[in-house]
C-alpha cells in the first residue's frame, strides 16, 4: 500500500496540465490555453470590478450584465438572440463582488461573429424601457417565490447576516426595493464605464484559429490598455478579526411548515488569512472538516448520525475580504442534535483531536483532485482568473502538490482555530417556528430573530 | 504538440520532477508493442479522430465470458482516469413493498463490501486521490469515480469486492434510511419543480414500471428489509446485467487483463433473465383520456407542466422530438420562450420543453412558472392552442439548423472529460447495445428534416392525450406520492 501511494504522487509531478500562454492584444492582456482536439472554442472575459461598483443601488452591475443581448440602437432583444441561438451562442456572466467574468463559447468557424455581435452589445446595448420593466418584473417575481426554495433562501440571508457589517454584504442580485429603482440611463452609464474603464484580461481556450477574433477586440470593441481601473484597489475597508464570543449569536428566520431546518454556519474573514500558502492551507483544514464524503461532519451527522443528506464546508478569498459557510439540513426534530455534533466536531478540529492519518490521506485526496481539475478547460481557466485576481502566481497552482506537503498538522489545527472555532462562529437557522423553543432551551446561544421578508 | 508544451512547463515548475519514474500501471509504454495483440477479443471500436467531419472517439468494446460488457477508451490528456459501472437495474425492476430498492441500493454500495469492509470504501478512494459518486434513475444504476492513473487497479478491485461480496450491515442499513428520507424532502417534497416532476410520471405512466418515483415511497424507504434488498443485490448485481467503462490513460492491453483478473470469476445472475422477462414489461402509458390536477404545494408562483407519452431513446422518433423540444422552448429565440417569456408584458417567468427518452418509452413535456396573475387553466388553452399554430407555421429550416447548431458544441463539450465520455458511451451500450451508436446519433441529427419535425409536432402535441398538473401555494389538493 505504501508503495502504491508513493508512486502515485511522483507520477503526478512528471505528467500535468497545460500551460498557458500570455500576450496582449492591442495592450489588453491575453491568456491562451491550446486545445486543438475539438473544432470548438470558450472565451472568459475578466472585467477587475463587480457588484461594489453598484454602490446605493445594489443590483446594476448584474442587471447590466444579464440584459445586454435585450437591444441595442440597431437591434431588438428577438433579433439578438435570433443571432445568437443560431451561433449556438450566448453571453453568461458571474458578477462577485469584486470581479466579474463574462463568457461565451461555440463552434471556431463563429468565433468572430459571435465576438463581433458581443463587442456590439458592449458598445451599444440600449437597455430598452419595455425590456428592463419586464426584467424588473420577473425578478421580483423570482425573488417572492424564493420562499419556497429555502435552501437558496438561508443561503441568501446567511450572506447578508454574516457579511452585513462590511462592503461586501449587499446583494448581488438586488433586492425588490433596489430592482425597482434601476434606470435605463444608470444601465447605459454602468455599460460604458465597465467598457471604457475597468481593466479587463481576456482567457481563450481552443485552437489557434480561435487567435482571429484579437483585431475584432481592438476595432469594434475599441479596447485597449488604457482601460486600468481595478476596484480590489480602492477598497480600504477590510473585514477585522473575529472576536471570540461566550456564546455564539443564532439567527432564526420562521417559514411556517418548513418540514426540514435549514442550518448555515460562519463568518466573515480577514483577508490576511489566506495571505501566501495558507490559501492552500485553508483549503486542507475545510475539506478535512467538511470538503469529501470521508470528512469530520459527513462522517458525524451523515454516516454515524443520519441526521442529514449533505453538509459540507469551505473559506474563501477575494482580493479584500474572505468569509466561511458550514452548510447542512436536518429534520426539525434533530436540530439540536446537529447543533451540538457540528459543535462536536468542530472542537475536535480546534482541540488537535482528529485523526493524523485524516491529515495525511485528506492531502491525497486534495492532490489528486487537483490534477483532475485540469480535465475542464474552463476549470482551468476559472482557477487562473481567481488567481489573477487575488494577485496569486499561477506557479502556485501548478505547485499545489508541493505546497500541501509543506503544512504540518499544527498547522490545520491553528488555521481552524482562526475560522472554525465555535466562539467565533455565526449561526443562522431559517427552520418552522417549533425549532425556535428547543434552541432556546439549549441555552447557548445568543438567539436574535430575523424575518424572511427584510432579505428579499 | 500541445501535450508536449504542458510537460515541458510542468517540468520547470515542478521542484522534484524527474523522468526516470516508472511508467504508472496501466499506462502506455512506448517499450512495448503489443498494443493490439488483445484485438481478436474485441468486439466492436471506432478510432480516434476526425472521419468524415465528426469527431471520433478512440474506444474498444469487448465481452468476458460471465457476460460483463466493458468499453475501454484511451486518452493521454492527463494521467488520469474514470470508471463508470452501468447496472442494467433501476426503479421500473422494483415491484410492491420495494419501491425506492435500487436508489437505496445505491446509498448502501458504499457502506462496506467483504474486502472493503465499512467506511473504507470512500477511505480508499479519497486517500488516493480520488472522488466517486453515482445515480440512479429509472432504467439504470451508475457508480463512477475518476482518479490518478496509478490506481486503476486499485479501482478495480475495488469495484469487484461490492459486485459480489456487498455487505448490508443491519445498523448501517437502518440509519441510511433516514439519509434517504432526508434526501427525498430535499428533491421532491420541499421541491415545487420535483412535485411536479413525480407527480407528472406517476399520471403519464399510471399502472407502469415508470409510474413510482426512483427515490421510493415514504412508506417503502423506511420499511424495506434487509432481506429484500439483499435478494435484489444478489440478482440484479451481477457481470451480465453490468456494463464497465474506463477512460483515460490507460494501456488497452492492460486494462482488459486486470478487468478479466478482477471481474472474470464473477459468476453471472441465473435468476436476471426470467426476472426481466417478469418486469420488463407494459411500458406504455395508459393515459386514455386528457386530464389535470392541481395541487398545493410551497410554490409563491403558479408552477405547471403540460406532459404527452413520448417515445423511447434511440428511436429516430426520438432523435426528431429531441429537436422539436429545442425548437418549441429550447432557447431564448424558440417559439415559447418569445411568446411567452420575452416582450413586454409575458405571462411566464420561465418555460422549458422536454423529450425525455427512457429505455422503454418516453414523455414529452413542457414545464414552466406563471410569473403574473393568470388562470392556470386559461394557461393551458393558450397553450394548447398555441402548439396548432406552431406545428403549422413556426417550424422552418432556420430553426432546425439552429437546434443541429446546439447539439453539436454540446456533443464536444460533453467529450471534454474522461467522465463525459464514459457517461455517454455507458448510456448508448446500456439503452441500444451498442456504444459505437454515437456516430449514427450525429447523423441521425444532421440528417432531420423540417417536414419529419413538423409530422412529429402533430404526432407528439396535437394527437395524444395530456396530463396538465400545477403546484401552488393557493391550491388545495394534496400530492401524495
Amino acid at each position: 500500500m505504501k508503495y502504491i501511494l508513493i508512486t502515485i504522487f511522483s507520477s503526478l509531478l512528471i505528467a500535468g496540465p497545460q500551460a498557458v500562454q500570455n500576450f496582449n492584444w492591442n495592450g489588453v492582456d491575453v491568456v491562451w490555453l491550446e486545445e486543438e482536439k475539438f473544432p470548438t472554442y470558450s472565451v472568459y472575459i475578466y472585467y477587475s470590478d463587480g457588484a461594489l461598483a453598484d454602490g446605493a443601488l445594489p443590483g446594476e452591475t448584474n442587471s447590466m450584465f444579464k440584459l445586454l443581448t435585450n437591444g441595442t440602437s440597431k437591434l431588438t432583444q428577438g433579433q439578438l438572440a435570433e443571432q445568437l441561438d443560431f451561433l449556438g451562442s450566448g453571453f453568461g456572466s458571474n458578477i462577485t463582488h469584486e470581479y466579474t467574468t463574462l463568457s461565451y463559447h461555440g463552434l471556431v468557424k463563429d468565433a468572430p461573429e459571435v465576438t463581433g455581435i458581443l463587442c456590439d452589445v458592449l458598445t451599444d446595448a440600449s437597455y430598452p424601457e419595455s425590456e428592463l420593466n419586464t426584467f424588473k418584473k420577473k425578478s421580483i417575481s423570482g425573488l417572492n417565490n424564493l420562499v419556497a426554495n429555502h435552501g437558496n433562501l438561508a443561503n441568501r440571508m446567511f450572506r447578508k447576516i454574516s457579511l452585513g457589517k462590511t462592503p461586501f454584504g449587499s446583494f448581488v442580485s438586488g433586492s425588490k426595493e433596489s430592482i425597482k429603482k434601476l434606470s435605463t440611463k444608470g444601465l447605459i452609464a454602468k455599460r460604458k464605464y465597465f467598457n471604457d474603464k475597468v481593466y479587463k484580461k481576456i482567457f481563450i481556450s481552443g485552437p489557434k484559429k480561435t487567435l482571429r477574433i484579437g483585431s475584432i477586440f481592438k476595432d469594434k470593441c475599441n479596447w485597449s490598455g488604457e482601460a486600468k481601473f481595478k476596484r480590489a484597489s480602492e477598497v480600504k475597508q477590510s473585514v477585522a478579526p473575529i472576536k471570540p464570543s461566550k456564546k455564539p449569536t443564532l439567527y432564526f428566520a420562521a417559514v411556517k411548515g418548513a418540514n426540514q431546518a435549514q442550518i448555515r454556519m460562519g463568518n466573515a474573514l480577514p483577508i490576511d488569512l489566506f495571505s501566501q500558502n495558507k490559501f492552500d492551507l485553508t483549503k486542507l483544514m475545510t475539506t478535512i472538516l467538511g470538503g469529501s464524503f470521508t470528512s469530520m461532519l459527513m462522517q458525524e451527522l451523515r454516516v454515524k448520525r443520519g441526521l442529514t443528506y449533505g453538509v459540507y464546508s469551505y473559506a474563501a478569498p477575494q482580493a479584500k475580504y474572505a468569509r466561511s459557510v458550514l452548510t447542512t439540513s436536518t429534520k426539525n426534530k434533530t436540530v439540536v442534535e446537529a447543533l451540538n455534533s457540528i459543535k462536536t466536531t468542530l472542537d475536535q478540529m480546534t482541540d488537535s483531536k482528529f485523526d493524523k492519518t485524516r491529515f495525511e490521506s485528506t492531502k491525497k485526496f486534495l492532490k489528486g483532485k487537483h490534477l483532475l481539475r485540469f480535465e475542464s478547460n474552463s476549470n482551468y481557466i476559472s482557477n487562473l482568473i481567481l488567481f489573477d485576481h487575488i494577485q496569486k502566481n499561477y506557479k502556485d497552482l501548478y505547485n499545489f502538490s508541493s505546497i500541501l506537503d509543506t503544512f504540518k498538522y499544527k498547522d490545520v489545527v491553528n488555521q481552524a482555530k482562526d475560522v472554525f472555532a465555535w466562539n467565533k462562529q455565526m449561526v443562522f437557522i431559517l427552520g418552522d417556528s417549533s425549532v425556535l423553543p428547543k434552541i432556546k432551551a439549549m441555552g447557548e446561544y445568543e438567539i436574535k430573530e430575523v424575518k424572511v421578508e427584510n432579505y428579499l | 504538440m500541445a501535450r508536449l508544451v504542458g510537460f515541458i512547463a510542468l517540468c520547470t515548475v515542478f521542484m522534484h520532477c524527474t523522468q526516470t519514474s516508472s511508467p504508472p500501471i496501466g499506462s502506455e509504454s512506448k517499450a512495448e508493442v503489443s498494443e493490439t495483440s488483445k484485438s481478436d477479443e474485441v468486439i466492436s471500436e471506432t478510432k480516434g479522430g476526425l472521419v468524415e467531419g465528426i469527431y471520433q472517439i478512440d474506444a474498444k468494446k469487448y465481452k468476458l465470458p460471465n457476460g460483463l460488457t466493458l468499453i475501454l477508451s484511451k486518452n493521454t490528456k492527463l494521467p488520469v482516469f474514470s470508471v463508470y459501472t452501468f447496472y442494467k437495474v433501476g426503479s421500473k425492476h422494483e415491484t410492491k413493498g420495494m419501491t425506492g430498492a435500487s436508489h437505496f441500493l445505491e446509498h448502501m454500495m458504499f457502506k462496506g463490501a467483504k474486502k472493503f469492509a465499512q467506511g473504507r470504501f470512500d477511505k480508499v478512494i479519497e486517500s488516493n486521490g480520488g472522488s466517486s459518486n453515482a445515480y440512479t434513475n429509472y432504467d439504470e444504476t451508475v457508480y463512477y469515480e475518476s482518479l490518478p492513473i496509478t490506481s486503476l487497479e486499485l479501482i478495480l478491485d475495488l469495484e469487484s469486492d461490492r459486485m459480489q461480496n456487498l455487505l448490508l450491515e443491519p445498523k448501517a442499513f437502518e440509519s441510511e434510511k433516514q439519509v434517504v428520507l432526508e434526501e427525498r424532502k430535499m428533491r421532491y417534497e420541499n421541491s415545487p419543480r420535483g412535485q411536479l416532476y413525480i407527480g407528472m410520471m406517476n399520471k403519464v405512466f399510471k399502472g407502469t414500471p415508470y409510474e413510482v418515483p426512483v427515490i421510493g415511497t415514504i412508506e417503502d424507504i423506511k420499511s424495506v428489509s434487509r432481506d429484500a434488498v439483499f435478494k435484489y443485490f444478489k440478482d440484479f448485481y451481477a457481470p451480465n446485467n453490468a456494463i464497465m467503462l474506463v477512460v483515460g490513460d490507460i494501456d488497452y492491453d492492460k486494462t482488459y487483463e486486470m478487468i478479466k483478473k478482477y471481474f472474470g470469476p464473477i459468476p453471472a445472475s441465473e435468476a436476471l433473465a426470467s426476472l426481466k422477462a417478469q418486469r420488463e414489461v407494459g411500458f406504455e402509458s395508459k393515459l386514455n383520456k386528457n386530464e389535470t390536477d392541481h395541487y398545493q404545494g410551497k410554490s409563491e408562483n403558479p408552477m405547471f407542466t403540460l406532459a404527452f407519452p413520448g417515445v423511447k431513446y434511440g428511436s429516430r422518433d426520438g432523435y426528431v422530438g429531441d429537436i422539436l423540444s429545442s425548437v418549441l422552448a429550447g432557447s431564448k429565440s424558440s417559439f415559447l420562450n418569445k411568446k411567452y417569456v420575452e416582450g413586454k408584458a409575458p405571462i411566464l417567468n420561465s418555460i422549458s420543453a422536454s423529450n425525455y427518452t427512457l429505455e422503454n418509452t418516453g414523455v414529452f413535456f413542457v414545464m414552466g412558472e406563471i410569473g403574473k396573475k393568470y388562470n392556470l387553466d386559461t394557461l393551458k388553452t393558450d397553450l394548447l392552442k398555441d402548439f396548432k399554430n406552431f406545428c403549422s407555421n413556426e417550424i422552418n429550416d432556420r430553426e432546425i439548423q439552429k437546434v443541429k447548431n446546439k447539439y453539436l458544441i454540446h456533443f464536444y463539450d460533453e467529450l471534454q472529460t474522461n467522465a463525459g465520455v464514459a457517461n455517454y458511451l455507458g448510456t448508448l451500450e446500456s439503452h441500444l447495445g451498442d456504444f459505437t451508436k454515437y456516430v449514427d446519433e450525429i447523423k441521425t441529427y444532421q440528417s432531420i428534416t423540417t417536414a419529419e419535425v413538423k409530422k412529429a409536432c402533430s404526432e407528439f402535441l396535437l394527437s395524444k392525450n395530456h396530463y396538465y398538473m400545477s403546484v401552488w401555494k393557493n391550491n388545495s389538493k394534496k400530492l401524495n406520492i
